[in-house]
């Protein structure tokens, strides 16, 4: 599992750097953020929610991009993007490309602590 | 109004000349005229060919001209007055002060 | 950059808390907010310098709290910076639209971020500077028109003042702006006729009225004190020249009128020429200006010298300052004398030149504002009877000031020579109310009686030369040079005022060191007493006093004045001349 696949590796190293003490906080947080974010993003995509969907994914993008999660963060803009076309024909696959990139990010994140 | 020096007798005769209203407008240019000027200037020519009007401040600046050129003892020559001008300066008597051509 | 504080509104946390500490750690103090209504909350708590904003929030969005931000701000500049992952122009645009000021998007680049604080900053720091200088000017300048109205009434009470009501005058003065330069003085003389004053100063407002100040001060007092108008000039001319800066005069024309001799002494120092126009000719003679303006030259340099021009009744003398001539009509053409000439040539009659001067004035202008000063003063000459009495009301109740006093004043010869203490002498004596309101009689007691003494006692001269032309020569020929000659002479003027505050009594004793003369032989050759001194000019002043005698050789005279006085009509102006 190589970091440099899933993080933008310069920016990821300005954030250590910024963020210095306050580093592993904003780990955790985000961790449980998304943790808590991932149900509602399935919920919404058997709902077929797509307003509520473009919402998750906006967020999840944001957040994920400010941790450097680059691969992450445009794997959510695709589906925001989708959902506010709400073209919602090939979120499945999109989520759950989401859920398994999140999984890998968290636990890169996890052994940065 | 344009207010314009130029030295000449190697820097010893200052001519500041005035175009247009010769009013409270120009006394700032006119003051700088001969306030910032190098070297020792001995004798002042005030040009008034340009000048179509006159007014009391333009008569307050002149003597402030001569105060600055030394007063009584003062050299300043005003030249080229047109006939408006010319009986502005003749009411206030200023032939007395300045030499008038 | 201390103290600058930074709002970050985000409703994700992650968010917040990079740029929370990319802020903090750039030096500024953070305030966070989740939503737009904890963003305007904290707003009105924290009032931060900047906001910072994400578009997209719940409860309330971007959008609407910058909006509320902006409108709750006022005045005040706060600059907005949306916080966005949006890239395409349209979106951008709105959030400008709806009160953003500036954009940034995410991710954060560091630099640009520091960089846009800091000039948002900057410029929420000038907003309030050019405010807070509005505001300054704002009032000031409220404070500036305050005081210019309440200078203005003093500047109208000191500078149009005096007798300008009187029969003989009439007068236009142009309500230009607030002050103007102009001043028109009026002042009876206590020994009858008038001294008037117009002048102009250079430039308007402040500097042209404080100039006025001190002159009307001069003019009245001295006039009230008998000095003469070249004196009186020579004062004016000394003190403007002392207080106002190089480049700053007053332009002036003064008149002296006597009404009883029906002439008037004309001084007129750089303004345009006068005209005066005769009865019954209808071409006006034109006066012209000789003198440079009042406050230019040094007093030894000034020259006092009043030009006389015998008047009859009816005799007019039209004055005006430059703005007359100068005003502008719509098209930018000046009045000019010819336009003023033209006006005394189609008078109807001298009495209607004044109104044609300001009717042909009006017309012309087209209802333009005068562009300067615009003065305009008819003075005619007349009887002195038809100018009302100098009203001065004597209050029912006692009168403060001094009523038990007494004072001797000797004059040696030096005195004599170059001294005139008639000024001062009235000026004490009018220090008593009572006495006041018979300034004129007081002057013309006082200057009869002095010239007496010291031209027939002190000089010796004889006034019979003056009957004759020749003789009235040699009278002032021999007058010079006695006076050149003049060694161990005096007079000695004594005065004592006794009186309660309801009336009073001045006794005026003057002595000279002359030899007298036969009073008690004169008297009994012209029999009444009314006539008694005749060869001395007396009769007014017996008229005056409630008696008058000569004492020991005749070389002592001795005055008693009694007021309050019942006026009787007759003699109560300085209508006989000395002499």
């Amino acid at each position: 599992m190589a970091q440099e696949e899933h993080f933008d590796q310069d920016s990821l190293e300005m954030l250590k750097e910024v963020m210095d003490d306050e580093f592993g906080d904003l780990i955790l947080v985000y961790i449980k953020d998304s943790d808590d974010r991932l149900p509602l993003i399935h919920d919404a995509l058997a709902a077929a929610d797509a307003t509520r969907l473009r919402e998750l994914a906006h967020s999840f993008k944001g957040a994920s991009s400010n941790i450097s999660a680059a691969p992450l963060a445009e794997l959510c803009f695709r589906l925001e993007s989708a959902a506010r076309e709400s073209q919602l024909a090939d979120a499945d696959a999109l989520v759950a490309a989401i859920e398994s990139e999140y999984r890998q990010v968290a636990a890169l994140l996890k052994d940065m602590l | 109004m344009t207010v314009q020096a130029s030295l000449a007798g190697n820097g010893r005769e200052l001519t500041i000349k005035v175009d247009g209203r010769f009013d409270f407008s120009a006394h700032q240019e006119f003051r700088e005229a001969y306030e910032n000027v190098p070297g020792e200037v001995k004798s002042f020519v005030v040009d008034l060919g340009g000048t179509s009007y006159l007014d009391s401040s333009a008569l307050g600046m002149l003597l402030l001209l001569r105060d600055f050129a030394g007063g009584d003892g003062a050299d300043v020559q005003i030249v080229n007055c047109n006939a408006d001008v010319r009986k502005i300066l003749t009411i206030s008597n200023f032939e007395q002060l300045f030499t008038i051509q | 950059m201390d103290g600058i504080k930074v709002l970050i509104a985000d409703d994700n946390q992650i968010d917040r808390m990079v740029l929370s500490r990319i802020v903090r750690n750039q030096g500024y103090e953070v305030f966070e907010a989740e939503n737009g209504q904890q963003a305007l909350e904290a707003f009105e708590q924290f009032a931060p310098d900047i906001v910072l904003m994400d578009v997209m929030m719940p409860v309330m969005d971007g959008r609407e709290a910058a909006r509320k931000i902006k409108y709750n701000a006022g005045e005040d500049f706060v600059p907005v910076i949306f916080l966005t992952s949006l890239t395409d122009a349209q979106s951008l645009a709105d959030c400008l639209e709806s009160g953003g000021d500036d954009f940034l998007s995410k991710p954060y680049n560091h630099i640009i971020l520091k960089a846009k604080i800091s000039s948002f900053y900057r410029m929420r720091e000038m907003h309030r500077t050019l405010q807070f200088q509005r505001d300054t000017i704002a009032s000031n300048n409220e404070h500036l028109m305050h005081e210019q109205h309440v200078a203005k009434a003093v500047f109208d009470n000191v500078a149009h003042a005096g007798c300008l009501s009187a029969p003989n005058i009439r007068y236009m003065l142009s309500p230009l702006a607030v002050f103007n330069g102009d001043v028109l003085l009026a002042a009876r003389k206590p020994a009858g006729g008038m001294h008037v004053l117009l002048g102009d100063f250079t430039g308007h407002g402040l500097p042209a009225a404080i100039g006025a100040m001190p002159l009307a001060e001069i003019f009245y007092g001295m006039t009230a004190k008998g000095f003469a108008l070249a004196e009186i000039l020579r004062e004016i001319n000394v003190k403007l020249k002392g207080i106002l800066p190089v480049g700053f005069f007053c332009c002036a024309v003064v008149v002296d009128l006597s009404f009883d001799r029906k002439s008037m002494s004309v001084w007129m120092g750089g303004v345009p020429d006068c005209y005066l126009l005769r009865a019954g000719n209808p071409v006006p003679e034109v006066l012209s200006s000789g003198h440079l303006p009042l406050g230019v030259l040094n007093n030894d340099k000034f020259k006092d010298h009043l030009t006389e021009y015998q008047m009859e009744e009816g005799d007019r003398l039209f004055l005006w300052s430059d703005g007359i001539q100068e005003a502008r009509n719509p098209a930018g053409e000046m009045f000019g004398e010819e336009r003023l000439r033209e006006v005394f040539e189609r008078a109807a009659s001298p009495d209607s030149v004044f109104d044609d001067i300001q009717h042909t004035l009006n017309d012309f202008l087209q209802g333009t504002d005068h562009d300067d000063d615009a003065t305009l003063l008819e003075l005619r000459m007349v009887n002195e009877s038809e100018l009302e009495k100098a009203d001065v009301k004597l209050t029912s109740g006692p009168i403060a000031g001094p009523v038990d006093w007494q004072m001797r004043y000797e004059l040696g010869p030096e005195s004599l020579k170059n001294f005139n203490p008639l000024p001062l002498m009235i000026h004490i004596m009018m220090e008593v109310p009572g006495l006041r309101v018979m300034g004129g009689q007081l002057y013309t007691v006082m200057a009869e009686l002095f010239s007496n003494a010291f031209e027939h006692g002190v000089l010796g001269l004889n006034s019979s030369l003056k009957h004759s032309a020749d003789g009235f020569m040699q009278y002032y020929r021999e007058r010079s040079e006695r006076l050149a000659g003049l060694e161990d002479a005096y007079i000695i003027i004594e005065m004592k005022h006794s009186g309660d505050g309801h009336s009073g009594r001045l006794v005026l004793t003057v002595e000279d060191s002359g030899p007298g003369f036969d009073f008690q032989g004169l008297r009994k050759r012209s029999g009444t007493q009314a006539n008694a001194y005749s060869g001395r000019g007396l009769p007014l002043v017996a008229g005056i006093c409630e008696s008058l005698s000569y004492q020991g050789i005749g070389n002592k005279v001795e005055a008693v004045l009694r007021w309050p006085r019942i006026q009787d009509g007759s003699n109560t102006d300085g209508t006989g001349r000395a002499l």
